[in-house]
């Protein structure tokens, strides 16, 4: 039983880091209707700036610096590549995405070399000690810190004029357009807060007991894809319900140790999880919109 | 204050939908342009609010100005802040958003933010409905209220002009009727309407000057009453559409039964 908690408790955590990852991939498709495949690399950025600034000051600054670092590279790629090409075709975009994604990732390697950053967060390998559980800081605060960022989110979605003018112009751009809303400043903002989340969500993906930061935190941040996916690529709070089913599910087939195919079931569960519920839902569970758009 | 000269229009370089239009929008008047489906109607609309490079269109020649200012080369949200807005063909409220959200997204584009909650209350003084549903998804209010909560967004941006595209498109007579007079109070508080219909009885009745136009040019033009009273119009536009609709437009709105059959005596008091 204590078992089971513990990789309940697992299964939250890397859920809740998976739904900030995907609500990144589900903003940015609502607000610009390109599925944003750099979001990846974006994480692995924010971890390698994060860690460089980190050499010269605390860690929280250091983050800071990390964030501002990938949301303005989102802000950059959103005007120079997306903005200019408005009026393109939505898949060459999200093609587009891919290029900048191998872009970003060959020259993050050819940084990190063979190196495995520690991204010095502070809660190190501290554990917390709950009756027979043993789990780790950083789990717990990535709980807390996902649950604190998605809270503010949604309360923004909701009730600020950038979520008003965001869920309008997702719903009819035109419409949107006709209202004198700005479309540049929604959709800039979206892939700012994309970044942000991407950044913070790394923080988490490379703590301990997690290695430490490498570029594969990449394939890892891509598992949240089939998170955003499953619970509706223009839903919100699909990307939340989503990333904690991808989270739990992970944490179960790998504490369990299920096999599948010869490997480890952990590896591609995400993926079979989403492939089941899309042969239910074809839009996610929250979804409009089907996939054969994307 | 709108002047509108020798305007073309294309799609995507080929399509010609507008060649050569003229029109004017004294302040304080309100303006009826009529036409049938595809006279060019709503891409006369589009130019204005400049939203024509959203379905691939863009001015040939001509101008269009504003209180003797260039529209040209200006976005659609610029266009909004000098107080032009648009309630578009279609009405095209916001269905997942609730009744007050979409007036709050009709406010966004305010030139003066601070005259929103004053645009409310007025919104909701002339709709009482909008304020007795305004938690609700305005996709569940009926059309005419969708069409009432599409003007009391266009209003939320405090326009010098409204321009409606073909707001009695689908409605039942009497939510017509109700539309025609709440154009008639907004424009006696000041504020100017362009209003692009097909349904000539009640854009004739509230209208001082109208244009009617015929594939991408104004055939007709002059005071509401001589259109009302010109053969032309009669024959075309009032009772008489079945028979000259030449199967071109199917959906309801030209059904005959739809129409009001009301007389513009009805309008003019
Ligand atoms: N997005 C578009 N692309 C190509 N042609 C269009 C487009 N929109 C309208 N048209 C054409 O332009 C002409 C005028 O259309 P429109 O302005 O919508 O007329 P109306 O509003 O009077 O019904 C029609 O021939 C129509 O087929
Ligand atoms: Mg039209």
């Amino acid at each position: 039983m204590t078992r089971f908690i513990d990789l309940v408790l697992n299964g939250i955590s890397l859920g809740s880091v998976y739904a900030l990852i995907a609500l990144g991939f589900v903003i940015v498709f609502k607000a610009t209707e390109v599925v944003n495949f750099a979001q990846g690399s974006m994480l692995v950025l924010g971890g390698y700036v994060t860690t460089r600034a980190h050499d010269h000051m605390p860690f929280v600054p250091a983050l800071l610096v990390g964030i501002a670092a990938t949301a303005i590279t989102a802000l950059i790629i959103e005007r120079v590549l997306i903005r200019n090409a408005r009026g393109a075709d939505v898949n060459a975009l999200a093609i587009l995405t891919i290029g900048i994604d191998i872009l970003l990732i060959t020259e993050l390697t050819r940084r990190f070399g063979s190196d495995v950053l520690t991204i010095g967060d502070p809660w190190g390998n501290k554990l917390v000690h709950l009756g027979n559980l043993s789990l780790p800081q950083a789990r717990l605060a990535a709980i807390t810190v996902a649950v604190v960022l998605l809270t503010g989110f949604f309360a923004a979605f909701k009730y600020s004029s950038w979520g008003v003018a965001m869920r309008a112009g997702a719903e009819d751009n035109e419409a949107a357009a006709l209202m004198g809303i700005r479309r540049g400043r929604v959709t800039a903002t979206a892939w700012m807060v994309a970044g942000l989340l991407a950044a913070v969500a790394v923080v988490f993906l490379t703590a301990f007991p997690s290695p430490g930061l490498d570029t594969g935190a990449r394939e890892i941040a891509l598992r949240a894809f089939p998170a955003a996916i499953l619970g509706g690529l223009d839903s919100t709070g699909g990307a939340v319900v989503g990333g904690l089913a991808i989270g739990l599910a992970e944490a179960m087939t790998a504490g369990y140790s299920v096999t599948f195919l010869g490997g480890s079931l952990a590896d591609v569960i995400p993926y079979l999880v989403m492939l089941v519920i899309l042969l239910v839902r074809p839009s996610g569970i929250f979804g409009t919109r089907e996939l054969s758009r994307v | 204050m709108l002047e509108v000269s020798e305007l073309h229009v294309s799609y995507g370089g080929t399509v010609r939908a507008l060649q050569g239009i003229s029109l004017d929008v004294p302040d304080r008047k309100v303006v009826a342009v009529l036409g049938s489906n595809g006279a060019g109607k709503s891409t006369l609309l589009r130019t204005v609010s400049a939203t024509l490079r959203l379905h691939r269109g863009a001015v040939v020649s001509g101008t269009i100005t504003y209180d003797g200012k260039s529209l040209a080369g200006l976005d659609a949200a610029r266009t909004v802040r000098l107080g032009i807005v648009q309630v578009p063909e279609g009405r095209r409220i916001f269905g997942r958003l609730t009744v007050e959200e979409n007036l709050r997204a009709g406010g966004l584009g305010a030139a003066d933010k601070r005259s929103r909650s004053g645009s409310k209350d007025r919104v909701f003084d002339l709709f009482p409905i909008l304020a007795e549903r305004r938690k609700q998804r305005a996709a569940l209010l009926s059309g005419g209220e969708q069409q009432m909560l599409a003007i009391g967004r266009a209003l939320m941006a405090s326009p010098k002009l409204i321009i409606l595209d073909e707001p009695s498109l689908g409605l039942a007579p009497k939510i017509v009727g109700q539309i025609g007079r709440i154009l008639q109070t907004i424009n006696a508080d000041g504020t100017s309407v362009l209003l692009v219909e097909q349904n000539a009885v009640m854009a004739l009745g509230i209208a001082d000057t109208a244009y009617v136009l015929d594939v991408g040019r104004v055939s007709l033009s002059g005071s509401a009453q001589e259109l009302a009273a010109s053969d032309d119009v009669k024959h075309l536009y009032l009772g008489h559409a079945a028979t000259t609709s030449t199967g071109a437009r199917t959906d309801v709105a030209r059904d005959e039964s739809l129409r009001p059959k009301a007389t513009l005596s009805r309008w003019q008091g």
